[in-house]
């Protein structure tokens, strides 16, 4: 080495990595964004596989359609090829094609959005929302889904009959009040009830899955259940006729003894009468009349009194068996339960159902997020002229855009399709 | 970027190349949503691999032709690599105490978690006659007609 070889070093400035710096600064924040959904999605994976086995819902259950996911996969990949061909053309200098690629990715990725938006509708319009107390998911049928269905049906009521007071029912109205006093008597407090007084564990929380089943059936199409809740319903109208029965023959009873007591009245008015005029002592027959006809009228107000009684409990069981086969004759009616034959938006229960429902709104909500930026950058770019010097922009975007459904393809057969 | 020389009769053949991968991920798309109605489902284990290699397919597909890291030089692997290495270590940290939760549960916790639900027509009727006496008649009477 001589000092003149060292005089000539020349410095010049080379790049750590041979790419424009916009394009390195947007594959630095992709790898980022590699790190944030693969943390995401592996999160999903693991809290999805952790469950006990076969204890997380199906896409059906939580009304996610498998078609609707593949046809949205469709759509972000066609979305993807033509902002390829927008750069292609762009680079070709033939702004005028590559604009109407552009257009068709910011039309692709707002179809995206709007097929998003209306099945997040379908969620919110069957309770399932991220979190409480908007959400109405609860993920066992224990005791305290009973309750909480028991007093979502008494908030109801309660703000019917505020409203009651206020204004005439409507028969709209009308008709839900009827249908949520079935419900708390013939659904949440029948199976209260029965919970309460069986002892076996077993039979309490297959009480409680039948609870769970007529309000809303994981499994629409389990015979097995549709035939036990059939042949419940035919015992349920047998008890209520059998009520029914013995309520017309104590009303029978009833009558008969209203008009014995008002002969028996009569004549034993017409001797008091007559002992408390005073006039004429009453003779020993007569005085015998009048105790027994005292004793004959104390024993049949006393049985009376009886036959009111067991009239009175009659009413309420017969009251109770009718909501209880109202309930019934309404969730076999329909195929997905009561919720959905009357409409009145109780409770649901879903294994795992919250925690599928915090994951699939952060997901999706992310990823949506990432569709609407970059339709906020597609919007941005789109009135400048896609000429060959401004490639670079439909380069960069595009590689984001591409990114946004690699995570979707990775999203969709986790979500709708396992 | 796309390889330096790229003329007219390169962006033709790119042209051609997009619309293949495209047929290719519409293909890989109709094959997961198959497997997903098909009777493999039975076996859900082999499903979901199935499904999870098949969208690993779908993403190589993006990522070396539309993102065209195909063209790209050594740099690609610099900034995806440890970036993937990472999120899986993160993933991987948490199957030990989230994703075999299920397996330390006690007792106590499992009157709390939650488990598959099914009605059990036939276990209730069995129940409710052996207990005996029932104070509300229907389950009971469901045993006898049975």
């Amino acid at each position: 080495m001589t000092d003149t070889q060292h005089q000539h070093v020349e410095l010049s400035y080379e790049p750590a990595l041979p790419i424009p710096r916009g394009k390195l600064c947007l594959w630095l924040f992709l790898s980022t964004e590699i790190m944030f959904f693969a943390g995401l999605i592996g999160s999903y994976i693991v809290l999805r596989f952790g469950v006990p086995e076969g204890a997380w819902p199906t896409p059906k259950q939580v009304y996610l359609v498998e078609w609707i996911g593949a046809f949205n996969t469709f759509v972000l990949i066609c979305s993807s090829v033509t902002v390829v061909l927008a750069l292609e053309a762009a680079k070709q200098n033939q702004a005028g094609l590559a604009k109407r690629w552009f257009v068709l990715t910011f039309l692709l990725g707002s179809v995206f959005l709007g097929i998003k938006a209306y099945e997040y509708t379908q969620k919110f319009e069957h309770g399932i929302y991220p979190m409480r107390p908007r959400s109405k998911i609860y993920d066992k049928a224990n005791p305290y889904y009973v309750s909480a269905v028991g007093s979502y049906v008494a908030g109801e009521i309660a703000k019917l009959q505020v409203e009651t007071g206020r204004t005439e029912l409507t028969g709209m109205d009308q008709e839900r009040l009827e249908h949520l006093r079935a419900v708390q008597t013939g659904l949440v407090n029948w199976t209260a009830e029965e919970v309460a007084l069986e002892e076996n564990p077993y039979a309490q929380s297959s009480q409680l899955e039948t609870f769970a089943y007529v309000i809303s059936p994981l499994d629409p199409d389990n015979s097995q259940a549709h035939e036990f809740l059939v042949s419940q319903k035919s015992e349920v109208e047998k008890q209520k006729d059998g009520f029914i029965l013995e309520q017309k023959a104590k009303d029978q009873r009833s009558q008969e003894i209203n008009e014995e007591l008002v002969e028996l009245n009569e004549a034993y008015a017409a001797l008091e009468a007559k002992a408390e005029a005073g006039e004429a002592a009453l003779t020993a027959a007569e005085s015998e009349a009048f105790a027994k006809l005292a004793t004959q009228r104390t024993e049949l107000y006393e049985e009376l009194t009886a036959v009111d009684a067991s009239r009175a409990k009659l009413t309420q069981e017969i009251e109770t068996y009718t909501a209880r086969a109202d309930v019934l004759e309404a969730t076999l009616s329909s195929h997905h339960g009561l919720n959905e034959a009357w409409h009145l938006g109780l409770p649901i229960m879903i294994p795992s159902g919250n925690t599928w429902a915090n994951t699939y709104f952060l997901l999706t909500g992310f990823h949506a997020v990432h569709v609407f930026i970059g339709l906020l950058a597609f919007a941005l770019v789109m009135p400048m002229k896609l000429i060959a010097t401004h490639a670079h922009l439909v380069e960069n975007l595009g590689l984001y855009w591409h990114f946004v459904d690699l995570v979707w393809i990775f999203l969709f057969p986790l979500l709708y399709l396992f | 970027m796309v390889s330096e020389a790229s003329g007219q009769q390169d962006h033709k053949t790119n042209t051609k190349l997009f619309l293949k991968v495209f047929a290719a991920l519409c293909f890989l798309t109709a094959i997961s949503f198959v497997i997903a109605n098909s009777p493999l489902m039975k076996s859900q284990g082999l499903a979901w691999a199935v499904m999870m290699l098949v969208s690993c397919a779908k993403a190589f597909l993006v990522i070396s032709f539309f993102m065209h890291l195909k063209w790209e030089r050594t740099w690609k692997y610099v900034l995806t690599i440890p970036a993937s290495l990472m999120s899986l270590l993160l993933v991987v940290a948490l199957i030990p105490d989230v994703g075999r939760r299920a397996e330390n549960y006690s007792d106590q916790r499992w009157l709390h978690a939650t488990e598959p639900s099914e009605v059990k027509a036939d276990l209730s009727r069995e129940d409710a006659s052996a207990t005996g006496d029932e104070p509300v008649p229907v389950d009971s009477s469901e045993s006898d007609s049975h």
